[in-house]
């Protein structure tokens, strides 16, 4: 009678240990979930900010911006181009500002990764036109 | 041949259980830890990064500036040297002019960055050429932690 009911307790505190230890590892496996988002977010930054840092030094050098864009891997949409990697997005618009002897153009390096807006890397060169004396 | 028998206890269940709980917890921390570090460190680099290339297109932004200055200085002035004190005297304030390289910095929250331009020939083009633009931090920011 006795160990009847020391394995019914056993068999109780077991059961309990079972419920308490999933709820508890559905806990630590969402906690652990989220550390793995972020630190692929942190991934998709680095590289992004990299990649950015590499496509605004090619545009301010470039003497033809589209070409150079094309050869990276862009795609035209509308008024800008656009690279999508497997972890971010990056578009690139260009706005030329007119000033008194010359042409400021300025690109501007958006990067975008899991829907949340990441930077936004502007990169400006000025061209001065010829001016007859 | 011997055979052992091994007994559960009550309790001994539990007790395995608060140490398999508690040793998760622990590393679920540390990998949080560790995650919002990264991702803080990530984060900053990319406002670091962003900041220096907002002080290039500022740094573009007076080039041309500059450039508008000496067209207008050589309009007035042909000869080499009266062009020249004619730019220093036109130089708009922070701009300083030595020899024929002008030189200004662009400040940023804690970061400045110190620009030099050489004064080319007014006839050609280009009329200036950047001959250095360095970064420098001035201070570490009010949030920064060691």
């Amino acid at each position: 009678m006795r160990e009847g009911h020391r394995a019914n307790a056993l068999l109780v505190e077991l059961l309990l240990v079972i419920l308490f230890f999933m709820l508890g590892s559905t806990t630590l496996v969402e906690i652990f979930a989220d550390a793995k988002h972020k630190s692929l977010q942190a991934r998709a930054m680095n590289f992004a900010i990299m990649e950015a840092e590499n496509i605004s030094d090619d545009l301010y050098g470039a003497d033809d911006p589209d070409k150079v864009l094309q050869d990276l891997g862009f795609t035209k949409e509308n008024d800008s181009w656009i690279l999508t990697q497997k972890e971010y997005t990056l578009t690139v618009t260009q706005k030329d500002e007119e000033t008194e002897n010359g042409v400021l153009r300025k690109f501007t390096i958006d990067g975008k990764g899991d829907g949340k807006d990441l930077f936004s890397l502007p990169s400006t060169r000025y061209i001065p036109k010829e001016v007859s004396p | 041949m011997n055979k052992r028998k091994v007994a559960l206890g009550p309790g001994a269940a539990s007790l395995i259980l608060i140490v398999v709980v508690l040793s998760l917890s622990m590393l679920a921390m540390l990998a949080q830890v560790g995650v919002r570090s990264d991702y803080s460190l990530a984060a900053r680099s990319a406002e670091m990064i962003t900041k220096v290339y907002e002080l290039r297109d500022q740094s573009e932004r007076r080039m041309a500036e500059l450039d508008a200055i000496v067209v207008r200085c050589a309009k007035e002035q042909t000869d080499r040297q009266s062009f020249l004190d004619l730019v220093g005297k036109s130089l708009p304030e922070g701009m300083t002019l030595e020899d024929d390289i002008v030189s200004w910095s662009e400040p940023l929250d804690n970061r400045t960055m110190n620009c030099e331009v050489k004064i080319l020939d007014p006839a050609g083009t280009p009329r200036t050429k950047w001959v250095n633009y360095k970064l420098k931090v001035d201070e570490p920011e009010e949030d920064w932690e060691w």
